[in-house]
């Protein structure tokens, strides 16, 4: 009864073992685990015996040969890893020396394994690796490496038809080895493959004549007779359309404009003149009315500290010429000026030059106030131009949304019966589709245009207002003025021009307040998406190059911080102002 | 009688709109600038993708013919052909996992928000004017206006770049294959911490706002004071007469803001890398893998339908007033 061993635990006699018995067990298994796990702690005692062995006894035969690996061509001025190996590799590498011998501006002896090394001149070179071992037997192995001399063309260029000179100047003089080459030949070619110019010299210029994308080909030579050659590309845009151009002018200024022309041309051929005696009355009543609300609104405080925001918001919008402390914030640095960088941020380094900083610039004092990004663009300048595309895409976009839904609103609530109920259902149907994706849809399809941004959060957040305005015009038009001016023959245009917007749109205002906040919201989310205009300064852009360049990594928190605290800022200001103006405007209805 | 009747509509309504959503998406894809043929067939790809794409929607066939095909294959959760992600095999085939991990992701955190946002609603409102009032709603109000990438940015920033309790990205470790069904759970939940709380406290803000004035509009009611009156404990008062009425609007948000909170899941799983659907919509997008775009914006579409024809089912329930 004493041992129980698996087997018998198994069988009918063990399964009423008593308790010493089950104390037995407990012991032998304690025992079986000793002895299972003492092989392996013997082994990490005994390890470096019988792992290591005996580094000094060994010597090579001769059927071994070295290996100085594989023939390699480098740029000057790069740097190359040298790696040594045998070919037969049961050898401990400590008990062998690796001598390098190579010509590099006189002989040169490197020893090591594996050597980094960075050639001077240019050529091939021919190095020999000797590897000896401790009884003198050595083996020698050898490897050409093609240096060749590096063509610098500069960074690939996007010219922009009317508003670029469309001439490009093409410097090579700064190609290593510096002053040793002896002739440069760029050739001009489009995407096609067609030549278009061959232009010889360090510095050359060169006109393109019509948009498209070309290929800018640097072919060097050097004293050494070795050649090299870099591609760079050119990329020249299309001028845009006029109405593609100055979209806001079109679509926004122009109609305003129109408007405004037809209202006062049609009261000069009434012969009333231009302002009678009913406007001034009107103008008198509505600063009567507006004073009023101005007094509730202003007690509230919330409210009124968001407007203060805003008008801070709006402040930095019309002044950043003149309060950013750099004059261009989308035209980085020259990215030869070293900035200094924290060893925490090294590793990030490796992957950026120009490493996201917030020590002050070596240029002056005060020109980065918080810190700069990776390409060591200015934050601070960023986060003040960027106020204007949130504002933009704020104000013109919810105008676009009042406008459709107040239309479809107006459609439905006025017209009632069959008109009523399709426009509702296209309402709730566009109130079911999810408009975060719809707008990565859309902007997906038709491409990354500031323009297109505003069209497509305006267009994907009516129906809100469609329903808010349908429900004021049910209310409105049952009041009794409505159903008088019907009685006197009044159309239905005149109506809803003179009576029932008059009514509706102070009630909407503050819904529209709102969908401002919202606006912004979702702007910064396509932004951030990967979705927005790379040439419009914006937070949410800026956000994104910060994820994308793994800020969080580098503990770069002002990158993150400064547009963040702009964007949470002015979405709650917005917010804010438009509960209050809610508060004041409609004080029985229901906020959301 | 009545409650059969407003089923039958409220189903009705469900087919409808079922049907309007797949013609939406049938069409948002063709009709866009560049016609059917640059938007679905990608530029970069190989022809035999190409040829492939053309051939499973019949893009040479007249539009009617078209849309009988692909209200085919929906019905038969046919989504086509992946152009780039999953470079030409079937879409239906990767979508169960991002699915599955985005249901995860959603599920835990829309429950949590849930629970917390009316908490902390309720909270507030019965305080009414105190500074926890006050404190609680600033808190809301700010995370309600703050973009959800740019909290769960922050919370990548703190406590995974910088403090390294979590890791930077995934919604699992290496060798996942390989792990038994313990590790993998953990796995799951050591990965999904940081997108849950990002997601939870961003939602949750939403539902707290609607449901501290839903609360306070409902407390300053004849019948509060009328059970006041008759002695109930506080207790009583909130259970009983005070949240049962507060809670109808939270239901009618919680439906319309389904959208929304789709729009924070994108944000949350492309901030963490987290391979869901939002992640899937980020890569096709990027991509510009159009059919798979087609296919995730068909789902999520009708995730949002069920989950509105839901809120209706349930809010009837709760509020057995409604009749129209």
């Amino acid at each position: 009864m004493a041992v129980c061993n698996t087997e018998m635990q198994k069988s009918q006699s063990c399964e009423h073992t008593s308790r010493s018995s089950r104390k037995a067990l407990g012991i032998v298994l304690f025992a079986i685990a000793i002895l299972a796990v003492s092989p392996l702690i013997g082994a990490m005692i005994a390890a470096p015996t019988l792992v290591g062995g005996d580094l000094r006894a060994h010597s090579f035969s001769a059927a071994t040969v070295a290996n100085a690996g594989s023939n390699q061509t480098v740029w000057i001025g790069n740097q190359t890893q040298l790696n040594g190996t045998l070919t037969t590799s049961d050898y401990s590498w400590l008990n062998l020396y690796f001598n390098w011998t190579l010509e590099d501006n006189g002989t040169r002896n490197l020893s090591g394994r594996v050597v980094p090394y960075t050639f001077s001149t240019t050529g091939i070179h021919n190095v020999t690796l000797t590897v000896t071992d401790p009884t003198n037997t050595s083996s020698t192995g050898e490897v050409f490496i093609t240096v060749v001399p590096r063509p610098v063309t500069g960074s690939n260029r996007t010219l922009h038809e009317g508003s670029d000179v469309l001439t490009i100047t093409l410097n090579a003089s700064l190609s290593e080895p510096l002053g040793l080459i002896v002739s440069y030949e760029w050739n001009i070619s489009t995407k096609g493959g067609t030549l278009l110019a061959n232009l010889n010299g360090s510095v050359v210029q060169y006109s393109f004549n019509k948009p498209g994308n070309y290929t800018v080909t640097l072919t060097v030579k050097d004293s050494n007779g070795m050649v090299a050659s870099k591609t760079m590309f050119v990329r020249v845009l299309a001028k845009p359309l006029f109405i593609v151009a100055h979209w806001i002018f079109t679509f926004i200024e122009l109609p305003i404009l129109l408007i405004v022309a037809y209202s006062i041309i049609g009261r000069l051929r009434k012969g009333s003149g231009l302002i009678t005696n009913t406007d001034i009355e009107k103008a008198r009543l509505q600063y009567k009315t507006f004073k009023k609300d101005w007094k509730v609104f202003k007690a509230n405080r919330l409210g009124f500290s968001g407007l203060i925001v805003l008008l801070i918001f709006v402040m930095m919008a019309v002044l950043a010429p003149w309060l950013s402390t750099v004059p261009n914030p989308d035209q980085h640095e020259e990215p030869n000026v070293p900035d200094p960088i924290d060893p925490k941020n090294l590793p990030y380094l490796q992957k950026n030059p120009l490493v996201p900083s917030l020590k002050k610039s070596i240029y002056t004092n005060w020109t980065h106030p918080l810190g700069t990004d990776h390409k060591g663009q200015d934050i601070y300048s960023l986060t003040l131009y960027g106020s204007r595309a949130s504002l933009i895409v704020g104000l013109i976009a919810t105008a676009i949304s009042v406008i459709l839904g107040a239309l479809i609103g107006l459609g439905a609530g006025y017209f009632g019966k069959i008109t009523d109920e399709v426009l509702m259902r296209v309402t709730d149907f566009f109130l079911v589709l999810p408009w975060f994706p719809l707008m990565i849809v859309m902007m997906a399809i038709l491409g990354q245009r500031f323009m297109w941004v505003v069209v497509v959060i305006g267009i994907t957040s009516w129906p809100s207002t469609a329903r808010i305005v349908r429900s004021q015009v049910l209310t409105v038009k049952e009041r009794q003025f409505i159903v008088r001016a019907q009685a006197i023959g009044a159309s239905d245009s005149h109506i809803i021009r003179t009576h029932i917007l008059p009514n509706v749109l102070p009630l909407i205002f503050a819904n529209t307040v709102l969908l401002i906040a919202i606006a912004i919201f979702s702007e910064s989310f396509l932004d951030f998406f990967g979705l927005g205009d790379p040439n419009v300064i914006s937070w949410g852009t800026m956000l994104e190059s910060a994820y994308e360049q793994q800020a969080f990594k580098a503990g770069a928190w002002w990158w993150i911080g400064a547009p963040g605290v702009a964007i949470v800022g002015m979405v709650l200001a917005f917010s804010l102002v438009g509960y209050a103006v809610d508060d004041v405007l409609n004080p029985k209805l229901r906020r959301r | 009688m009545e409650m059969r009747s407003y089923m039958a509509r409220k189903t009705t309504y469900l087919v409808i709109t079922l049907f309007a959503i797949i013609a939406f998406n049938f069409f948002l894809f063709r009709i866009m600038p560049g016609g059917p043929e640059n938007v679905l067939v990608p530029k970069g790809s190989s022809e035999f993708i190409k040829d492939a794409i053309r051939e499973k929607f019949h893009l040479n066939d007249p539009y009617p013919e078209q849309f009988v095909i692909y209200l085919k294959q929906v019905f038969t959760l046919d989504f086509g052909i992946s152009a780039a992600r999953w470079k030409g095999t079937n879409i239906t085939e990767g979508l169960p996992t991002p699915i599955f991990n985005t249901v995860l992701l959603v599920g835990t955190g829309t429950a949590l928000a849930i629970w917390l946002g009316v908490s902390l609603g309720r909270f507030a409102a019965w305080r009414r004017g105190k500074p926890a009032d006050t404190v609680g709603m600033a808190f809301a109000l700010t995370f309600y206006s703050m973009p959800t990438f740019l909290f769960a940015l922050v919370m990548l920033m703190v406590f995974a770049g910088e403090l390294r309790w979590f890791p930077l990205n995934g919604a699992y470790g290496r060798g996942y294959e390989d792990m038994n069904i313990l590790e993998k759970v953990g796995s799951r939940i050591y990965h999904m911490v940081l997108p849950v709380i990002a997601f939870t406290i961003e939602v949750m803000a939403e539902y707290a706002l609607i449901m501290r004035n839903s609360l306070t509009d409902v407390l300053t009611e004849d019948y509060i004071v009328t059970a006041r009156a008759k002695g109930l404990s506080n207790k009583a008062i909130l259970r009983d007469h005070a949240m049962r009425n507060a809670m109808l609007p939270v239901v009618t948000v919680a439906a319309i803001s389904i959208g929304w909170v789709l729009g924070g899941d994108i944000m949350v799983e492309l901030v963490f890398s987290y391979e869901g659907l939002g992640m899937l919509t980020w890569d096709a997008v990027n991509l510009r893998d159009f059919p798979l775009l087609q296919a995730i914006f068909l789902i999520m579409a009708i995730v949002v339908l069920v989950a509105n024809f839901l809120a209706d089912i349930i809010y009837m329930y709760l509020d057995p007033r409604v009749k129209v």
